[in-house]
Protein backbone atom coordinates (compact mmCIF):
# COMPACT_ATOMS: atom_id res chain seq x y z
CA UNK A 1 0.00 0.00 0.00
CA UNK A 2 2.68 2.63 -1.64
CA UNK A 3 1.34 6.41 -0.98
CA UNK A 4 2.78 7.61 -4.19
CA UNK A 5 0.14 7.94 -6.86
CA UNK A 6 -2.79 6.97 -4.54
CA UNK A 7 -4.18 10.08 -4.47
CA UNK A 8 -4.67 13.39 -6.59
CA UNK A 9 -5.92 16.69 -6.38
CA UNK A 10 -8.95 17.16 -8.19
CA UNK A 11 -9.84 20.68 -7.54
CA UNK A 12 -8.72 24.04 -6.89
CA UNK A 13 -10.41 27.33 -5.40
CA UNK A 14 -9.49 30.54 -3.77
CA UNK A 15 -10.53 34.04 -3.06
CA UNK A 16 -9.22 37.02 -4.51
CA UNK A 17 -5.75 38.06 -3.58
CA UNK A 18 -5.90 41.41 -1.30
CA UNK A 19 -4.40 43.67 1.05
CA UNK A 20 -7.86 44.20 2.83
CA UNK A 21 -10.59 41.57 2.25
CA UNK A 22 -13.10 43.62 4.12
CA UNK A 23 -14.76 40.13 5.88
CA UNK A 24 -14.05 37.37 8.18
CA UNK A 25 -10.98 34.82 7.83
CA UNK A 26 -14.15 32.32 8.07
CA UNK A 27 -15.65 33.25 5.36
CA UNK A 28 -12.59 33.58 3.02
CA UNK A 29 -12.08 30.08 4.44
CA UNK A 30 -15.53 29.51 3.20
CA UNK A 31 -15.19 30.92 -0.18
CA UNK A 32 -12.03 29.14 -0.94
CA UNK A 33 -13.50 25.66 0.35
CA UNK A 34 -16.78 26.30 -1.60
CA UNK A 35 -15.26 27.27 -4.83
CA UNK A 36 -12.72 24.18 -4.63
CA UNK A 37 -15.86 21.73 -4.10
CA UNK A 38 -17.14 23.36 -7.07
CA UNK A 39 -13.79 22.98 -8.95
CA UNK A 40 -13.68 19.15 -8.15
CA UNK A 41 -17.43 18.84 -9.53
CA UNK A 42 -18.26 17.56 -6.22
CA UNK A 43 -20.78 18.74 -3.84
CA UNK A 44 -19.95 19.70 -0.40
CA UNK A 45 -22.29 16.56 1.47
CA UNK A 46 -19.10 14.77 -0.70
CA UNK A 47 -16.62 15.78 1.61
CA UNK A 48 -15.57 13.92 4.33
CA UNK A 49 -11.89 14.92 5.57
CA UNK A 50 -10.46 18.40 6.22
CA UNK A 51 -6.57 19.49 6.38
CA UNK A 52 -5.65 22.68 7.48
CA UNK A 53 -2.74 24.23 9.97
CA UNK A 54 -2.52 24.91 13.04
CA UNK A 55 -2.20 28.12 12.41
CA UNK A 56 -5.46 28.66 11.28
CA UNK A 57 -8.11 30.48 12.73
CA UNK A 58 -11.27 28.37 11.41
CA UNK A 59 -11.79 25.48 12.95
CA UNK A 60 -12.98 22.38 11.12
CA UNK A 61 -16.52 22.57 12.10
CA UNK A 62 -17.01 26.06 11.55
CA UNK A 63 -16.10 25.76 7.81
CA UNK A 64 -17.92 22.38 7.61
CA UNK A 65 -21.23 23.71 9.18
CA UNK A 66 -21.26 26.84 7.17
CA UNK A 67 -20.27 25.51 3.16
CA UNK A 68 -22.57 22.24 3.93
CA UNK A 69 -20.05 19.24 4.55
CA UNK A 70 -22.06 16.97 7.32
CA UNK A 71 -20.04 14.17 9.06
CA UNK A 72 -16.13 14.27 8.85
CA UNK A 73 -14.33 11.02 9.40
CA UNK A 74 -10.48 12.48 8.81
CA UNK A 75 -9.28 16.04 10.28
CA UNK A 76 -6.09 17.09 11.38
CA UNK A 77 -3.93 20.50 11.45
CA UNK A 78 -0.44 20.66 11.11
CA UNK A 79 2.18 23.14 12.33
CA UNK A 80 5.29 25.68 11.63
CA UNK A 81 3.70 27.79 9.86
CA UNK A 82 3.54 27.81 6.19
CA UNK A 83 5.91 24.48 6.64
CA UNK A 84 2.47 22.93 6.81
CA UNK A 85 1.43 23.59 3.03
CA UNK A 86 2.21 20.73 1.78
CA UNK A 87 1.46 18.33 4.20
CA UNK A 88 -2.01 19.29 4.12
CA UNK A 89 -1.54 17.31 0.78
CA UNK A 90 0.55 14.34 2.54
CA UNK A 91 -2.30 13.91 4.82
CA UNK A 92 -5.04 13.75 2.39
CA UNK A 93 -3.42 11.55 0.73
CA UNK A 94 -2.42 8.87 3.86
CA UNK A 95 -5.84 9.52 5.22
CA UNK A 96 -7.26 8.07 1.81
CA UNK A 97 -4.77 5.62 0.99
CA UNK A 98 -5.75 4.41 4.50
CA UNK A 99 -9.83 4.55 3.91
CA UNK A 100 -10.44 6.94 6.30
CA UNK A 101 -11.75 9.55 4.12
CA UNK A 102 -12.60 9.64 0.53
CA UNK A 103 -12.71 13.86 -0.44
CA UNK A 104 -10.50 15.90 2.37
CA UNK A 105 -10.71 19.39 1.62
CA UNK A 106 -7.43 21.65 2.19
CA UNK A 107 -7.38 24.60 3.39
CA UNK A 108 -5.81 28.27 4.67
CA UNK A 109 -6.94 31.17 4.58
CA UNK A 110 -6.23 34.70 6.69
CA UNK A 111 -6.43 38.58 7.14
CA UNK A 112 -3.00 38.44 7.10
CA UNK A 113 -2.17 41.96 6.01
CA UNK A 114 -5.18 43.70 6.88
CA UNK A 115 -5.36 41.51 10.38
CA UNK A 116 -2.81 39.80 12.37
CA UNK A 117 0.67 40.61 10.24
CA UNK A 118 3.13 37.57 10.75
CA UNK A 119 6.24 39.86 9.39
CA UNK A 120 5.62 41.67 12.84
CA UNK A 121 7.40 38.35 14.71
CA UNK A 122 6.27 38.05 17.85
CA UNK A 123 5.10 42.02 18.53
CA UNK A 124 3.86 42.02 21.68
CA UNK A 125 2.70 38.57 21.74
CA UNK A 126 3.06 36.87 25.34
CA UNK A 127 5.99 34.59 25.52
CA UNK A 128 5.33 32.71 28.73
CA UNK A 129 2.40 30.79 28.01
CA UNK A 130 3.81 27.91 26.09
CA UNK A 131 7.28 26.28 25.39
CA UNK A 132 6.62 27.63 21.83
CA UNK A 133 6.43 31.56 22.25
CA UNK A 134 9.10 30.70 25.48
CA UNK A 135 11.22 29.25 22.27
CA UNK A 136 11.55 32.79 21.38
CA UNK A 137 12.55 34.09 24.08
CA UNK A 138 15.81 33.14 23.50
CA UNK A 139 15.39 35.90 20.51
CA UNK A 140 13.21 38.71 20.96
CA UNK A 141 14.89 40.26 23.88
CA UNK A 142 17.62 41.58 21.81
CA UNK A 143 15.62 43.18 18.99
CA UNK A 144 15.91 39.98 17.33
CA UNK A 145 12.42 39.34 16.45
CA UNK A 146 10.77 39.10 13.02
CA UNK A 147 10.86 36.28 10.54
CA UNK A 148 13.03 39.19 7.83
CA UNK A 149 15.50 39.08 10.36
CA UNK A 150 15.54 35.78 11.15
CA UNK A 151 16.39 34.67 7.95
CA UNK A 152 18.97 37.60 7.41
CA UNK A 153 21.14 35.33 10.36
CA UNK A 154 21.17 32.34 8.18
CA UNK A 155 21.80 34.71 4.52
CA UNK A 156 24.53 36.53 5.94
CA UNK A 157 26.01 32.87 6.59
CA UNK A 158 25.66 32.22 3.47
CA UNK A 159 26.72 34.80 1.89
CA UNK A 160 30.19 34.36 3.67
CA UNK A 161 30.31 30.88 2.97
CA UNK A 162 29.23 30.79 -0.68
CA UNK A 163 30.36 34.06 -2.22
CA UNK A 164 27.07 34.99 -2.68
CA UNK A 165 26.06 38.14 -2.85
CA UNK A 166 22.73 40.24 -2.56
CA UNK A 167 22.43 40.55 -6.19
CA UNK A 168 22.04 36.39 -6.10
CA UNK A 169 19.08 37.04 -3.88
CA UNK A 170 17.86 39.48 -5.85
CA UNK A 171 17.82 37.71 -9.04
CA UNK A 172 14.99 35.58 -7.31
CA UNK A 173 13.06 38.87 -6.87
CA UNK A 174 13.20 40.07 -10.11
CA UNK A 175 12.62 36.09 -11.67
CA UNK A 176 9.23 36.26 -9.25
CA UNK A 177 7.83 39.25 -10.49
CA UNK A 178 8.54 38.60 -13.99
CA UNK A 179 5.84 35.55 -13.86
CA UNK A 180 3.42 37.80 -11.25
CA UNK A 181 3.39 41.02 -13.64
CA UNK A 182 1.41 38.66 -16.73
CA UNK A 183 -0.83 37.08 -13.65
CA UNK A 184 -3.63 39.07 -12.97
CA UNK A 185 -4.38 36.86 -9.80
CA UNK A 186 -0.96 38.39 -8.53
CA UNK A 187 -0.19 41.63 -6.50
CA UNK A 188 2.47 42.47 -8.73
CA UNK A 189 0.60 41.61 -11.57
CA UNK A 190 1.89 44.30 -14.82
CA UNK A 191 4.40 45.36 -12.04
CA UNK A 192 7.98 43.73 -12.92
CA UNK A 193 10.84 45.12 -11.38
CA UNK A 194 14.58 45.34 -11.94
CA UNK A 195 17.77 44.26 -10.42
CA UNK A 196 18.82 47.72 -9.79
CA UNK A 197 15.25 48.41 -8.55
CA UNK A 198 16.23 45.64 -6.16
CA UNK A 199 19.11 47.07 -5.05
CA UNK A 200 18.08 50.35 -4.53
CA UNK A 201 14.66 49.22 -1.91
CA UNK A 202 15.45 49.63 1.56
CA UNK A 203 16.62 47.10 3.81
CA UNK A 204 14.58 45.33 5.97
CA UNK A 205 16.97 43.46 7.81
CA UNK A 206 20.77 43.37 6.28
CA UNK A 207 21.20 41.70 3.79
CA UNK A 208 17.54 41.40 3.41
CA UNK A 209 16.15 44.60 0.83
CA UNK A 210 12.59 45.18 1.07
CA UNK A 211 11.84 43.43 -2.35
CA UNK A 212 13.61 40.38 -0.84
CA UNK A 213 10.25 39.65 1.34
CA UNK A 214 7.26 38.58 0.48
CA UNK A 215 3.53 39.67 -0.03
CA UNK A 216 1.25 40.05 3.14
CA UNK A 217 -1.89 39.09 1.69
CA UNK A 218 -5.69 38.41 3.15
CA UNK A 219 -7.71 35.72 0.82
CA UNK A 220 -7.83 31.90 1.01
CA UNK A 221 -6.54 29.01 -0.96
CA UNK A 222 -8.48 25.57 -0.63
CA UNK A 223 -7.39 21.65 -2.18
CA UNK A 224 -9.83 18.92 -2.81
CA UNK A 225 -8.25 15.41 -2.61
CA UNK A 226 -9.38 12.17 -3.50
CA UNK A 227 -8.77 9.01 -4.90
CA UNK A 228 -6.75 8.57 -8.07
CA UNK A 229 -8.95 6.55 -9.73
CA UNK A 230 -12.07 8.82 -8.23
CA UNK A 231 -10.42 11.84 -10.36
CA UNK A 232 -10.43 9.78 -13.13
CA UNK A 233 -14.40 10.65 -13.20
CA UNK A 234 -14.02 14.05 -12.53
CA UNK A 235 -13.89 17.15 -14.92
CA UNK A 236 -10.49 18.17 -14.45
CA UNK A 237 -7.22 16.03 -15.35
CA UNK A 238 -6.29 14.82 -11.78
CA UNK A 239 -3.16 16.30 -10.19
CA UNK A 240 -1.41 12.64 -8.82
CA UNK A 241 0.12 13.20 -5.52
CA UNK A 242 3.23 11.43 -6.78
CA UNK A 243 5.09 11.56 -3.47
CA UNK A 244 4.48 13.48 -0.46
CA UNK A 245 6.61 13.74 2.73
CA UNK A 246 7.12 16.23 5.87
CA UNK A 247 10.70 16.67 7.74
CA UNK A 248 12.10 18.08 10.61
CA UNK A 249 15.65 18.61 11.07
CA UNK A 250 18.51 17.91 14.03
CA UNK A 251 17.87 20.42 16.68
CA UNK A 252 15.26 22.45 14.40
CA UNK A 253 14.19 25.68 15.90
CA UNK A 254 11.31 28.05 14.27
CA UNK A 255 13.41 29.94 11.42
CA UNK A 256 16.07 30.35 14.20
CA UNK A 257 18.26 26.97 14.31
CA UNK A 258 21.43 29.13 14.57
CA UNK A 259 23.30 26.30 17.10
CA UNK A 260 23.71 23.69 13.82
CA UNK A 261 27.43 22.51 13.19
CA UNK A 262 26.03 24.59 9.40
CA UNK A 263 23.04 27.28 9.22
CA UNK A 264 23.98 27.77 5.42
CA UNK A 265 21.95 25.02 4.45
CA UNK A 266 18.19 24.12 5.88
CA UNK A 267 18.30 20.48 6.35
CA UNK A 268 14.94 19.79 7.18
CA UNK A 269 14.19 20.42 3.54
CA UNK A 270 16.64 18.31 1.82
CA UNK A 271 14.76 15.56 4.43
CA UNK A 272 12.14 16.16 2.54
CA UNK A 273 13.56 16.20 -0.77
CA UNK A 274 15.29 12.87 -0.04
CA UNK A 275 11.81 10.99 0.97
CA UNK A 276 10.21 12.36 -2.21
CA UNK A 277 12.69 10.87 -4.76
CA UNK A 278 12.87 7.92 -2.91
CA UNK A 279 8.98 7.19 -2.73
CA UNK A 280 8.62 8.68 -6.81
CA UNK A 281 11.60 6.80 -8.01
CA UNK A 282 12.05 10.07 -9.25
CA UNK A 283 15.31 12.74 -9.76
CA UNK A 284 15.39 16.28 -9.70
CA UNK A 285 16.74 16.52 -13.40
CA UNK A 286 12.97 14.72 -13.74
CA UNK A 287 11.06 17.90 -12.90
CA UNK A 288 9.46 19.80 -15.29
CA UNK A 289 8.69 22.93 -13.18
CA UNK A 290 9.01 23.65 -9.53
CA UNK A 291 7.11 25.68 -6.79
CA UNK A 292 9.71 27.14 -3.99
CA UNK A 293 8.63 28.29 -1.03
CA UNK A 294 9.47 32.38 -1.47
CA UNK A 295 8.69 34.22 1.70
CA UNK A 296 12.46 35.74 1.60
CA UNK A 297 14.98 34.93 -1.49
CA UNK A 298 17.78 33.89 0.08
CA UNK A 299 16.17 30.28 0.99
CA UNK A 300 15.08 29.43 -2.54
CA UNK A 301 18.90 29.25 -3.31
CA UNK A 302 19.16 27.09 0.39
CA UNK A 303 16.50 24.73 -1.38
CA UNK A 304 17.84 24.21 -4.84
CA UNK A 305 20.68 22.88 -3.11
CA UNK A 306 19.01 20.87 -0.55
CA UNK A 307 16.50 19.41 -3.29
CA UNK A 308 19.45 18.14 -5.34
CA UNK A 309 18.60 20.93 -8.57
CA UNK A 310 22.73 22.24 -7.85
CA UNK A 311 25.87 21.16 -5.83
CA UNK A 312 26.37 23.23 -2.35
CA UNK A 313 27.14 27.02 -2.95
CA UNK A 314 25.85 26.53 -6.62
CA UNK A 315 22.76 28.04 -6.13
CA UNK A 316 23.46 31.65 -7.52
CA UNK A 317 24.86 30.41 -10.50
CA UNK A 318 22.15 28.10 -11.21
CA UNK A 319 19.47 31.11 -10.77
CA UNK A 320 21.71 33.54 -13.39
CA UNK A 321 22.17 30.91 -15.52
CA UNK A 322 18.37 31.06 -16.62
CA UNK A 323 17.28 27.36 -15.23
CA UNK A 324 14.28 29.01 -13.19
CA UNK A 325 12.99 31.07 -16.37
CA UNK A 326 10.00 29.70 -18.40
CA UNK A 327 11.94 28.58 -20.99
CA UNK A 328 14.98 26.92 -18.63
CA UNK A 329 15.05 23.92 -17.05
CA UNK A 330 13.24 24.35 -14.26
CA UNK A 331 10.53 27.20 -14.90
CA UNK A 332 10.18 28.03 -11.05
CA UNK A 333 7.28 29.89 -9.60
CA UNK A 334 5.45 30.40 -12.51
CA UNK A 335 2.60 32.26 -10.93
CA UNK A 336 4.97 34.92 -9.30
CA UNK A 337 5.54 33.24 -6.01
CA UNK A 338 4.77 34.29 -2.37
CA UNK A 339 7.05 37.33 -3.61
CA UNK A 340 5.08 38.28 -7.21
CA UNK A 341 1.15 36.72 -6.69
CA UNK A 342 0.36 36.20 -2.82
CA UNK A 343 1.58 35.45 0.18
CA UNK A 344 -0.70 32.48 1.43
CA UNK A 345 1.34 30.51 3.37
CA UNK A 346 2.07 28.09 0.25
CA UNK A 347 -1.21 27.22 -0.69
CA UNK A 348 -1.41 29.29 -3.74
CA UNK A 349 1.65 28.04 -4.82
CA UNK A 350 0.08 24.17 -4.57
CA UNK A 351 -2.59 25.14 -6.57
CA UNK A 352 -0.64 27.26 -9.38
CA UNK A 353 1.38 23.36 -9.45
CA UNK A 354 -2.06 21.89 -10.23
CA UNK A 355 -2.59 24.27 -12.66
CA UNK A 356 0.94 23.60 -14.16
CA UNK A 357 -0.18 19.63 -14.40
CA UNK A 358 -3.52 20.68 -15.99
CA UNK A 359 -1.41 22.75 -18.47
CA UNK A 360 -3.50 26.15 -17.30
CA UNK A 361 -1.07 28.24 -15.87
CA UNK A 362 -0.95 32.00 -17.27
CA UNK A 363 2.76 31.35 -17.39
CA UNK A 364 2.61 27.30 -18.61
CA UNK A 365 6.21 26.53 -19.76
CA UNK A 366 5.20 23.72 -22.17
CA UNK A 367 3.28 20.10 -20.98
CA UNK A 368 4.54 19.57 -17.02
CA UNK A 369 4.52 15.92 -15.95
CA UNK A 370 5.88 16.57 -12.88
CA UNK A 371 6.18 19.48 -10.80
CA UNK A 372 7.84 19.72 -7.39
CA UNK A 373 6.23 21.88 -4.90
CA UNK A 374 7.46 22.97 -1.15
CA UNK A 375 6.51 24.54 2.01
CA UNK A 376 7.83 26.90 4.66
CA UNK A 377 11.37 27.64 4.90
CA UNK A 378 13.75 28.01 8.01
CA UNK A 379 11.02 25.22 9.68
CA UNK A 380 9.76 21.99 10.00
CA UNK A 381 8.38 21.68 6.46
CA UNK A 382 7.18 19.65 3.71
CA UNK A 383 7.17 18.90 0.04
CA UNK A 384 4.81 17.01 -2.61
CA UNK A 385 5.79 16.34 -6.33
CA UNK A 386 2.47 16.14 -8.22
CA UNK A 387 1.89 14.78 -11.26
CA UNK A 388 0.22 13.84 -14.62
CA UNK A 389 -2.27 10.71 -15.11
CA UNK A 390 0.24 7.31 -14.70
CA UNK B 1 22.59 48.74 38.45
CA UNK B 2 21.88 44.57 38.19
CA UNK B 3 22.12 41.85 35.39
CA UNK B 4 19.03 41.51 34.07
CA UNK B 5 19.41 38.13 34.75
CA UNK B 6 21.39 37.42 38.01
CA UNK B 7 23.50 34.58 37.54
CA UNK B 8 23.94 34.59 33.95
CA UNK B 9 27.11 36.63 33.88
CA UNK B 10 29.27 38.86 35.43
CA UNK B 11 30.03 42.06 35.82
CA UNK B 12 33.44 44.03 36.51
CA UNK B 13 36.24 44.74 33.92
CA UNK B 14 36.59 41.43 32.40
CA UNK B 15 33.14 40.25 32.24
CA UNK B 16 31.90 37.14 30.93
CA UNK B 17 28.85 34.37 30.41
CA UNK B 18 28.31 32.14 33.08
CA UNK B 19 27.78 28.63 31.85
CA UNK B 20 27.64 25.03 33.38
CA UNK B 21 30.40 22.00 32.79
CA UNK B 22 28.74 18.38 32.93
CA UNK B 23 30.77 16.50 35.64
CA UNK B 24 30.27 13.14 33.73
CA UNK B 25 30.94 14.35 30.10
CA UNK B 26 33.02 17.68 30.67
CA UNK B 27 29.96 19.23 27.89
CA UNK B 28 29.73 23.38 28.78
CA UNK B 29 26.03 24.32 28.41
CA UNK B 30 24.51 27.92 28.44
CA UNK B 31 22.59 29.20 30.20
CA UNK B 32 23.50 26.76 33.21
CA UNK B 33 22.23 23.61 33.31
CA UNK B 34 20.75 22.82 36.52
CA UNK B 35 19.18 19.25 36.08
CA UNK B 36 20.26 17.03 33.41
CA UNK B 37 23.11 17.08 30.80
CA UNK B 38 22.45 18.64 27.50
CA UNK B 39 24.56 16.13 26.02
CA UNK B 40 21.92 13.21 24.71
CA UNK B 41 24.61 10.23 25.16
CA UNK B 42 25.13 11.90 28.83
CA UNK B 43 22.97 10.97 32.21
CA UNK B 44 24.99 13.39 34.42
CA UNK B 45 22.95 15.32 36.78
CA UNK B 46 25.88 17.68 38.62
CA UNK B 47 27.75 20.57 37.28
CA UNK B 48 29.91 23.34 38.13
CA UNK B 49 29.94 26.87 37.16
CA UNK B 50 32.30 27.53 34.38
CA UNK B 51 33.10 31.38 33.31
CA UNK B 52 33.02 30.83 28.85
CA UNK B 53 35.84 32.76 27.09
CA UNK B 54 35.17 36.34 26.82
CA UNK B 55 36.12 35.83 23.10
CA UNK B 56 34.08 34.46 20.11
CA UNK B 57 33.94 34.72 16.22
CA UNK B 58 31.15 36.07 14.29
CA UNK B 59 28.96 33.40 13.08
CA UNK B 60 26.52 35.71 11.56
CA UNK B 61 25.02 38.89 11.92
CA UNK B 62 21.81 41.05 10.60
CA UNK B 63 20.52 44.07 11.83
CA UNK B 64 17.19 46.09 13.15
CA UNK B 65 15.71 48.73 10.77
CA UNK B 66 12.76 49.16 12.61
CA UNK B 67 12.56 49.22 16.40
CA UNK B 68 11.58 46.27 17.64
CA UNK B 69 8.54 45.94 20.12
CA UNK B 70 9.04 45.05 23.42
CA UNK B 71 10.49 42.99 25.21
CA UNK B 72 13.14 44.99 23.86
CA UNK B 73 14.20 48.17 24.97
CA UNK B 74 14.98 50.99 22.70
CA UNK B 75 18.07 52.00 23.30
CA UNK B 76 17.70 55.63 21.32
CA UNK B 77 15.21 58.21 21.29
CA UNK B 78 14.63 58.52 18.05
CA UNK B 79 14.98 55.04 16.74
CA UNK B 80 18.28 54.18 15.03
CA UNK B 81 19.48 50.77 13.55
CA UNK B 82 21.51 48.92 15.77
CA UNK B 83 22.93 45.28 15.06
CA UNK B 84 22.64 41.70 16.00
CA UNK B 85 25.43 38.87 16.57
CA UNK B 86 25.33 35.22 16.87
CA UNK B 87 28.70 34.60 18.27
CA UNK B 88 30.48 31.54 17.91
CA UNK B 89 32.58 30.49 21.50
CA UNK B 90 35.71 28.16 21.51
CA UNK B 91 33.55 25.77 23.38
CA UNK B 92 31.30 25.10 20.40
CA UNK B 93 28.25 27.55 21.50
CA UNK B 94 26.61 30.07 19.87
CA UNK B 95 25.35 32.71 21.85
CA UNK B 96 22.96 35.63 20.51
CA UNK B 97 23.29 39.19 21.56
CA UNK B 98 23.11 43.09 20.49
CA UNK B 99 26.26 44.04 18.98
CA UNK B 100 28.15 46.94 21.96
CA UNK B 101 27.42 50.87 21.79
CA UNK B 102 29.23 52.95 18.88
CA UNK B 103 29.14 49.95 16.59
CA UNK B 104 26.89 49.06 14.08
CA UNK B 105 26.76 46.16 10.73
CA UNK B 106 29.79 48.21 9.14
CA UNK B 107 31.78 47.28 12.11
CA UNK B 108 31.56 44.06 11.79
CA UNK B 109 31.99 40.41 9.54
CA UNK B 110 31.22 36.92 9.79
CA UNK B 111 34.22 35.63 11.12
CA UNK B 112 35.31 38.69 12.98
CA UNK B 113 36.57 38.16 16.72
CA UNK B 114 34.59 39.87 19.20
CA UNK B 115 34.39 40.81 22.70
CA UNK B 116 31.81 40.65 25.42
CA UNK B 117 31.07 43.22 27.35
CA UNK B 118 28.18 44.59 29.84
CA UNK B 119 26.66 47.20 28.66
CA UNK B 120 23.04 49.61 30.28
CA UNK B 121 19.97 48.46 28.97
CA UNK B 122 17.90 50.82 30.92
CA UNK B 123 18.56 52.75 33.97
CA UNK B 124 18.43 50.03 36.31
CA UNK B 125 19.82 46.43 34.17
CA UNK B 126 22.70 45.51 32.66
CA UNK B 127 23.04 43.18 29.73
CA UNK B 128 26.01 41.34 27.76
CA UNK B 129 26.82 42.90 24.56
CA UNK B 130 29.39 41.80 21.77
CA UNK B 131 31.82 44.48 20.71
CA UNK B 132 34.24 44.56 17.55
CA UNK B 133 38.03 43.87 18.31
CA UNK B 134 39.74 46.76 16.14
Amino acid sequence: MTLSGAAAIAGIGATEFSKASGRSELQLACEAVTAAIGDAGLEPSDVDGMVSFTAESSAEIHVARNVGVGELTFFSRIGYGGGAAAATVAHAAAAINAGLADVVVCWRAFNERSGERYGLGQANRPMDTNADRAAYSWMTPFGLSTPAQWVAMFAQRYIHEFGASSEDFGRVAVLDRKHAATNPHAWFHERPITLEEHQASRWISEPLHLLDCCQETDGGQALVVVSAERAKDLPHPPAVVVGASQGSGEDQHMMTSYYRPSISGIPEMGLVGDQLWQQTGLRPSDMDAAILYDHFTPFVLSQLEELGFCGRGEAKDFVADGHLELDGSLPTNTHGGQLGEAYLHGMNGIAEAVRLVRGTSVNQPGTVANVVVTAGTGVPTSGVVLGAAR
Amino acid sequence: MRPAIEGWFTTGDEPALVGSRCGSCGHVAFPKETVFCKNPACSGDEFDDVELSRRGRVWSYTDAQYQPPAPYVPRTDPYQPFAIAAVELPEGLVVVGQVADGFGTADIKVGAEVELVVEPLDDELLIWRWRPIS
